[in-house]
């Protein structure tokens, strides 16, 4: 029987959900200060509109709902994906009062994108956009990719189990630092010292490279939050071939592989155990696929002939593979050289490499490498218990910051998840093909939206279809939250309809 | 004593994250040459 | 016999004048240089845009990136050429019109790879300017009407704890 959700399930999923409301548009106090110093004063006024929005609806929504009951499950997974969407809409606020997205759903399109650390966009006229909006772009990276409920989490929610069915709720399912809040300020920590690091390091680059100097930090800055948090959007439409140099692109691959590690396996190698990068199923698996899927891209490559020395083949080829892999999205050619210079092989093996991903518990999307590595384990689980005497028992082990041992529940939830995934791929290809774009095209896309990943053959633009702008934005939500507070809410509302 | 372990454990931590990622990169530079030889 | 060979070279130089000139430096657009890029390789072309963004230079030349309304595209450029730029395209800004001539590359050996032309000439269509902000009376009402609602609130919170 399915208990109709009450009065006190409201209550809680509001007040919770009005606190990350209030939490995300204290964020924008960012831009705002940015748009003061240098002087742009009409973003700043669409800041401090969408700002006090956001802190209208946020500060109702406590009034309103005020509880002190602690979440359980289903309401924590209510409040995450209903968070997201509300990120979304009050994200494309000063999106939309920049003028540069054609409508409030272009807005909104690439304010999940940002959130949900994709980089898909459907922004027009970029290179004319103030640096207050523009870095808004990339906080909304910074932000989705730590965790909109982090910053929650961080900062405004007292009560550790509560906080904790959240941090699950938003993919984050490993436990780094036995409270909860302790481990989301230590996700903050590393991302911040990598931020410094990270952008003084690009921003040098730059300068060598003739940037001026507060130019080259701005771009640091902005390249270090979408390459670290996999995001993938630039200050400049042509994304990091604007920056026309080998150093730069070196710096950003280190940067989005560094994004594409767990962030658990961050603290036990900042902690001293530093063996583990190479002995961690998640390194591994992605090392192999790194390897194996560069091997596939790089033969199609060749195949067609258009880059004829291996430097070229690294700079352009792997620089690709690795920010597809790692579910960034930067692009170092114009997305219809995809389609116009790329063989289908190298294509595919680039689609490949975006629905695999990076580590779990990091800022990618996809499936990820725990997944593929537990399948894989589970394969040869299987075959050994083939091969070897029927009496012979058979133990699979796989190395996760400490040794597990494989357990058929594991696998289920592994197989369960990639399973979503590939299907919702596909639901995503089939909507495209829908509108005329040929199969590979669709799925490169639709792979690129689940995924997280925000590489384009040139399907996403403003002139796309409305209902292919909402699918992708449903993918890139669905496919961030990995799939379970989606399906809660989904739950949640049948329960409402049809509960007793 | 303890914060200043923690910062060169940091340190080095990040230092073995930048190791491998170069390693990756390294790899793959091997493949580029290697098709590029034909071999 | 002389007004007669004078006007048979005339009629040739009519006939086959705009087919030499036009095999010299196409005008092509973004979308056509990377959509037909295996056409246009190695050969010389004419390409018009906005100069956008910042002028980099690197030792004896320098990277200027032109936008044409649909991309942008690079441009690798002798140092001698750049002095005519003036205004380069941002938020307060309008970038000069800036037309090039030079040799396409759909994927430099020079540069990795990348789409870039090299140029050999460049000119000034029409020079940028300043375009100063314009802020929205409206927006700024629409802000403090906001700021109003907020405080009531907050001045209603503090009436209640009493």
């Amino acid at each position: 029987m399915i208990l109709k959700p009450g009065k006190k399930d409201i209550k809680a999923i509001g007040y919770y959900l009005g606190k990350i409301i209030v939490g995300l548009s204290l964020t924008m106090v960012v831009p705002i200060l940015v748009g003061l110093a240098v002087g742009e004063i009409s973003p700043v006024v669409d800041f401090l509109i969408s700002m006090q929005a956001g802190l209208l609806i946020g500060i109702i929504l406590i009034k309103l709902c005020n509880t002190d009951c602690e979440l359980n499950w289903m309401q924590g997974m209510v409040v995450v994906s209903l968070a997201w969407i509300a990120a979304m809409f009050l994200g494309a606020i000063p999106m939309y009062l920049s003028g540069h997205w054609g409508s409030y759903l272009d807005a909104c399109f690439d304010a999940m994108s940002g959130f949900a650390t994709t980089g898909l966009t459907l922004v027009q006229r970029l290179d004319h956009m103030s640096l207050t909006h523009n870095l808004w772009r990339h906080l909304t990276l910074f932000i989705g990719g730590q965790g909109i409920v982090i910053i929650a989490l961080s900062f405004f929610v007292k009560g550790a189990s509560g906080a904790f069915k959240l941090y699950v709720g938003e993919a984050r399912d490993e436990k780094i630092m036995p409270n909860v809040i302790h481990t989301s300020r230590f996700i903050w920590m590393v991302s911040i010292a990598y931020l410094i690091i990270g952008t003084f390091v690009l921003s040098l680059i730059g300068i060598f490279g003739g940037m001026k100097p507060f130019s080259a930090i701005f771009h640091g800055a902005c390249i270090f939050m979408a390459a670290f948090d996999t995001g993938g959007f630039s200050p400049q439409s042509q994304s990091i071939l604007y920056y026309r140099s080998f150093a730069f692109e070196i710096a950003t691959v280190i940067i989005m592989i560094l994004g594409a590690l767990n962030f658990r396996l961050h603290y036990h190698i900042w902690a001293g155990n530093r063996k583990e990068i190479v002995k961690n199923i998640e390194t591994t698996t992605l090392f192999v696929s790194i390897i194996t899927v560069f091997s596939i891209v790089a033969i199609g490559l060749n195949q067609s002939g258009i880059y004829p020395n291996a430097v070229m083949f690294f700079r352009k080829g792997f620089f690709q593979l690795i920010s597809a892999h790692t579910g960034t999205g930067f692009q170092t050619i114009y997305s219809m050289q995809f389609v116009k210079e790329w063989n289908h092989l190298a294509l595919v093996g680039i689609i490949l490499a975006m629905g695999l991903g990076g580590a779990v518990c990091s800022t990618t999307g996809a499936i990820k490498m725990l997944r593929v590595g537990i399948i894989f384990k589970a394969f040869v689980e299987d075959i050994k218990r083939i091969i070897l005497p029927e009496k012979a028992i058979v133990i699979q082990k796989f190395h996760h910051i400490k040794n597990v041992f494989l357990e058929d529940r594991q696998v289920r939830s592994a197989l369960l998840i990639t399973l979503a995934y590939l299907v919702l791929y596909l639901i995503g290809a089939y909507v495209g093909m829908f509108y005329g774009h040929p199969f590979l095209r669709s799925l490169f896309e639709s792979t690129s939206a689940s995924a997280n990943v925000g590489l384009s053959c040139g399907i996403t633009s403003p002139s796309m279809p409305a209902v292919l702008k909402v699918t992708y934005i449903l993918q890139m939500w669905a496919g961030r939250l990995e799939f379970m507070s989606v399906f809660t809410l989904i739950g949640f509302f049948v329960a409402a309809l049809k509960g007793k | 004593m303890i914060k200043r372990k923690f910062f060169l454990n940091a340190i080095l931590g990040i230092s073995t994250e930048v190791c491998y990622a170069l390693f990756i990169m390294l790899a793959a530079l091997l493949i580029c040459f290697l098709i590029n030889l034909k071999i | 016999m002389k007004v007669f060979s004078i006007k048979w070279l005339l009629l040739f130089i009519f006939f086959t004048g705009p087919l030499c000139f036009s095999s010299a430096a196409e005008h092509v657009s973004s979308v056509e240089l990377i959509n037909r890029a295996s056409e246009y390789e190695a050969r010389t072309v004419t390409y018009k845009g906005e100069v956008i963004a910042e002028v980099m230079r690197r030792g004896d030349f320098a990277w200027v990136n032109l936008h044409d309304g649909d991309n942008a595209i690079g441009i690798w450029v002798p140092l001698a050429l750049i002095d005519e730029i003036t205004y380069t395209g941002s938020y307060k800004a309008k970038g000069d019109i800036i037309e090039v001539s030079g040799i396409f590359h759909r994927a430099c050996p020079e540069h990795g790879g990348d789409l870039d032309i090299h140029a050999l000439s460049l000119r000034k269509i029409e020079s940028g300017k300043l375009t100063p902000e314009v802020i929205n009376p409206l927006r700024l009402k629409q802000a403090l009407v906001l700021l109003g609602i907020l405080l009531l609130i907050w001045i209603s919170t503090l009436f209640f704890r009493r």
